[in-house]
């Protein structure tokens, strides 16, 4: 059965994002290593299950990049693979597909469903910022591996990985990678 | 300058505890002890808040007479009892502190004077455990040097969050590293001023 990956930058005290939502905490550090993981990780996503925001953010943004000629190799590269792969945006309202495969819409996160879509054959399932999502797969107990990006900085205020009020998630350490610019990568599996 | 060092065992989802100071829901896993001894026997004072001096008082002195215990454990208790102790408490009187060692109280509006004179005296480093009021209100006043968590393998859902403040700066990752085969991940951050 495919797995479902969640895959996040998180601040120490466990926020996706911070209270303006800009990410620059991210991509002010993100460095090669990095780069080198996020390429292995799309490697092995076949689907990508994102939620709407997630989905019309990267919808604005990943296709322009793998066409734009000032976009570097890299970029190109990354581009290409979340171009190949297939996606679920969970919404109920009217959505604008993008990339060249097949986009499915799912009204919401249900269990079944999601079993469905692991039972399929392909790459594993890859959950990238998509907070809410990510709760319910959680919640839901679907996920298979969490992969946290852990950064140096305590946000205080922000959307929490996992949810406040929820149960308790006991996980195993599998791994970690310090990509030499403050962030260390902690590999989890349920 | 003396370093000051907090070191706490946290939940991935930024917990100190579960709900109501209880620590046996914490994700724990192997080298929590072995990693306590290592700083304790770097440390000459131990600062603790009120809640965390009793919490450590009612359960560590018997521990080192204890034969069923592991030899680490024993150790940190002897550790405990022996280095100088400064407990930051309003309502500990100076009589309630004796017969567990080398410990004074001070008081709430001296805590930041008083851990500024202990930093500028020559000395080993100042270590804080447990006790998150009491470090993130120093955090937040410029002096913790360096924070020392061992993340659990777990989020808990609800409980105590460890975080109330965020420091003057940003932090530094000094290292990152998870003991043998064990669960708990250690990642060791500089206060950058």
């Amino acid at each position: 059965m495919r797995k479902i990956i969640v895959s996040e930058f998180v601040s120490l005290d466990g926020m996706m994002s911070d209270p303006g939502d800009t990410m620059k905490w991210v991509t002010g550090i993100f460095n090669a290593k990095e780069g080198a993981y996020e390429s292995d990780l799309y490697d092995r996503i076949g689907t990508l299950l994102l939620g709407r925001t997630t989905y019309d953010i990267w919808g604005a943004y990943w296709p322009k990049a793998l066409s734009d000629p000032k976009s570097s190799k890299d970029e190109v590269e990354m581009a290409g693979k979340i171009d190949r792969a297939t996606k679920v945006v969970v919404t109920s309202r009217p959505v604008t597909f993008w990339g060249s495969q097949t986009t499915t819409q799912l009204g919401e996160i249900n269990r079944d469903e999601i079993l469905d879509l692991k039972k399929q054959p392909g790459g594993d399932i890859g959950v990238i910022g998509s907070a809410t999502i990510a709760q319910q797969l959680t919640a839901l107990g679907l996920v298979d591996e969490f992969h946290l990006l852990v950064h140096p900085l305590i946000m205080g205020k922000g959307k929490p990985l996992f949810k406040a009020g929820g149960d308790s998630v006991p996980l195993k350490l599998v791994g970690t990678e310090d990509f030499g610019n403050g962030v260390v990568l902690h590999r989890y599996q349920s | 300058m003396r370093k000051l060092i907090v070191c706490n065992i946290i939940s991935l989802d930024g917990f100190f505890s579960g709900p109501g100071g209880n620590v046996s829901v914490m994700p724990f896993g192997d080298g929590f002890s072995d990693y306590n001894a290592e700083r304790l026997r770097a440390a000459d004072t131990l600062l603790l808040g009120r809640k965390s001096y009793e919490v450590f008082r009612s359960y560590w002195p018997a521990i080192a007479e204890d034969t069923s215990q592991p030899a680490v454990e024993r150790e940190i208790s002897r550790l405990n009892t022996a280095i100088q102790k400064v407990v930051v408490s309003n309502s500990l009187k100076p009589d309630e502190v004796e017969g567990w060692g080398p410990t004074h109280v001070v008081r709430r509006a001296d805590a930041h004077a008083e851990v500024a004179a202990l930093k500028a005296k020559p000395g080993r480093e100042i270590l804080i455990f447990g006790s998150h009021l009491l470090w993130n209100d120093l955090l937040a006043n410029g002096l913790v040097d360096e924070l020392h968590f061992m993340i659990g393998a777990g989020a808990l859902g609800e409980g105590v969050r460890a975080f109330e403040s965020r420091p003057p700066g940003s932090l530094r990752l000094l290292d990152a590293r998870n003991f043998n085969g064990s669960s708990l991940l250690l990642a060791r951050y500089a206060v950058e001023r």
